[in-house]
């Protein structure tokens, strides 16, 4: 399992893909930030400078919290997904994943070693990602705090846990389909929160034949906690939904991988 | 026996279709072990289930002499190249090839040049896949299945897209294999000419069957030349064969014989034939190739 993590390490570090998405992503950030402080600087009219002095003087923003902010939109579910289809799927495109199943009694060691180099990537990202962010925060804003509470860092450590139940899911979605179009669709959705507009009408359906008038179904969709981490019962919660997504998906996997030839 | 492939009953069915029926092939250490059947024969679905590739839906497979429950864990000591060669299009040669190497947990410094230098691709090295051609991507494949000194070479038309000088390297290299590093190589092709230049064993199959495992001499015996006697008297012409001392010769049907020694001297034997007073309408030497063998127990003809 370590040799072949090391191989889709060397993969990742080798490809254009995830170089691509690591500066979109970055980049996205960087974007986004400079366009938020320099709104902040050209507004001269006294209506929007009465606001800001208002906002001023409510609790300051910290850079964790900015972080939050930053790894609670879509973009990176979307890049991630994108990426982890385009990932999975290059071992399917081409064949090569022929010289790696025969090395192994059973086709599904390929699933954990997968994931782990992509929690990997997806880890130096974020980092990356973060510290970009906390420089040009602290280029733009001097004086701003790191905000470090053990609070904060437990929900970023869970969101990273849920973005890894996400990417199991996008697994399975690249093995069932052999390919990256239902994946990758998958994953725009999802970055656009989109459970919230699918557990409408099943919320309506729940009422309508189970008579259930609070089903609030959107509580079991991995994109809600994705987009408001803090929305969360409690922790518990959410290694219970990361258990299911995680086991269910990778379970699956394995059944098809097992069970379906090997092109 | 020392095999280090043996199939038992090996069977794929696609719902009615059965791919593979009971193929029961044996593979010698040591031996090139060509493997002969049309195109959907059922050459492929065989070898990739002996790489694991596809699931067999009954039978069993053992590797190195060893049950068939232990030798899944085996399989790791097989080179294949199935189909199509296994590629990251998007990585040069050396990198596919360190992919492989890190897999394997191969650190041996210089390994991927020899490689390279051994399927003729040293100069490709930094060159990305996507831009191979079709026998560069075959030479790269062949390289990938060498990787981690594998014992067992499974190799589904290897030759496919080579020009023709690849062919010939391609033949000394499987050759060298097999005689320096003792490999047992099993080779899928349609070319039969070819196979025959290389192979010690021949497996043909036909319709998912496994019609004949062969060996170079028999097959040698069987496509060997003969004095074909067309007559009326077939037994006279026997016994007559025998006063002359000949051992090796049948009778085909009711008017023909076959002589299979002794070549050399078919004027005498015509001549002496005529003196016993035997009827001979024609006689003439026959050479039968491979391919006419072929044709022969599989029961088609060259169009077919």
């Amino acid at each position: 399992m370590l040799n072949l993590t090391k191989m889709y390490l060397y993969r990742i570090l080798h490809s254009t893909v995830a170089l691509v998405c690591m500066l979109l992503l970055v980049g996205l950030t960087a974007f986004g930030l400079t366009v938020s402080y320099l709104m902040t600087r050209m507004v001269p009219d006294p209506e929007t400078t009465a606001v800001m002095e208002e906002a001023e003087e409510e609790p300051e923003e910290t850079i964790l919290d900015e972080y939050m902010g930053v790894i609670q939109n879509g973009f990176p579910i979307m890049f991630f997904g994108i990426f982890a289809a385009v990932f999975y799927n290059g071992d399917e495109k081409h064949g090569y994943i022929k010289n790696i199943v025969t090395q192994y009694k059973y086709r599904h060691a390929v699933l954990l070693p997968r994931l782990l180099s992509l929690a990997v990537y997806t880890a130096a990202v974020s980092l990356l990602n973060f510290l970009v962010m906390a420089i040009m925060l602290s280029c733009f804003y001097p004086g701003i705090g790191w905000g470090f509470r053990a609070e904060t860092l437990g929900y970023i450590g869970l969101h990273f846990l849920l973005l890894m139940a996400f990417l199991f899911i996008v697994q399975f979605l690249t093995t069932l389909n052999r390919g990256t179009a239902i994946p990758v669709c998958f994953s725009v959705f999802a970055s656009m929160n989109a459970a919230a507009l699918v557990a409408l009408p099943l919320n309506f359906l729940a009422y309508k034949l189970l008579n259930i008038r609070d089903a609030a179904i959107e509580r079991f969709f991995l994109d809600t906690y994705l987009f408001d981490i803090r929305s969360a019962e409690n922790v518990w919660s959410l290694f219970a939904l990361f258990g299911c997504y995680a086991v269910g998906t990778a379970l699956l996997s394995c059944l098809l991988l097992n069970k379906r030839d090997v092109r | 026996m020392d095999y280090v492939i043996e199939t038992r009953e090996l069977t794929k069915r696609y719902g009615q279709h059965a791919a593979a029926d009971a193929v029961s092939l044996h593979v010698k250490r040591g031996e090139i072990y060509g493997f002969i059947g049309r195109n959907g024969a059922g050459k492929t679905t065989c070898m990739k289930m002996i790489c694991g590739l596809t699931t067999p839906t009954s039978g069993g497979i053992r590797l190195f002499g060893k049950s068939e429950q232990e030798s899944g864990p085996l399989r790791s000591r097989i080179g294949s190249l199935i189909e199509e060669p296994g590629l990251y299009y998007e990585m040069t040669a050396y990198e596919n090839l360190k992919c492989r190497c890190l897999m394997t947990g191969i650190d041996e410094k210089g390994h991927i040049d020899s490689l390279l230098e051994l399927v003729g691709l040293s100069y490709a090295r930094n060159r990305k896949a996507k831009a191979f051609s079709l026998g560069m991507r075959q030479r790269l494949g062949i390289a990938l299945a060498l990787t981690g000194n594998p014992e067992i070479l499974v190799l589904d038309e290897p030759i496919n897209g080579l020009d023709p000088q690849g062919i010939a390297e391609m033949r000394q290299l499987f050759v060298r294999l097999k005689e320096e590093k003792h490999l047992a190589i099993m080779i899928s092709s349609h070319i039969l000419e070819e196979l025959a230049k290389l192979a010690d064993t021949f497996g043909i199959i036909h319709d998912g069957r496994l019609l004949q495992e062969i060996s170079r001499e028999q097959l040698m015996e069987e496509c060997s030349s003969y004095a074909e006697i067309i007559t009326t008297q077939p037994e006279q012409i026997t016994a007559s064969l025998e006063k002359m001392g000949y051992t090796r010769f049948q009778i085909m049907d009711k008017e023909t014989v076959r002589v299979f020694e002794r070549l050399d001297e078919t004027a005498a034997m015509n001549r002496q034939l005529i003196l016993d007073g035997c009827t001979v309408a024609q006689s003439r030497i026959v050479t039968a190739e491979l391919e006419d063998y072929f044709f022969k127990i599989t029961g088609g003809n060259r169009n077919a």
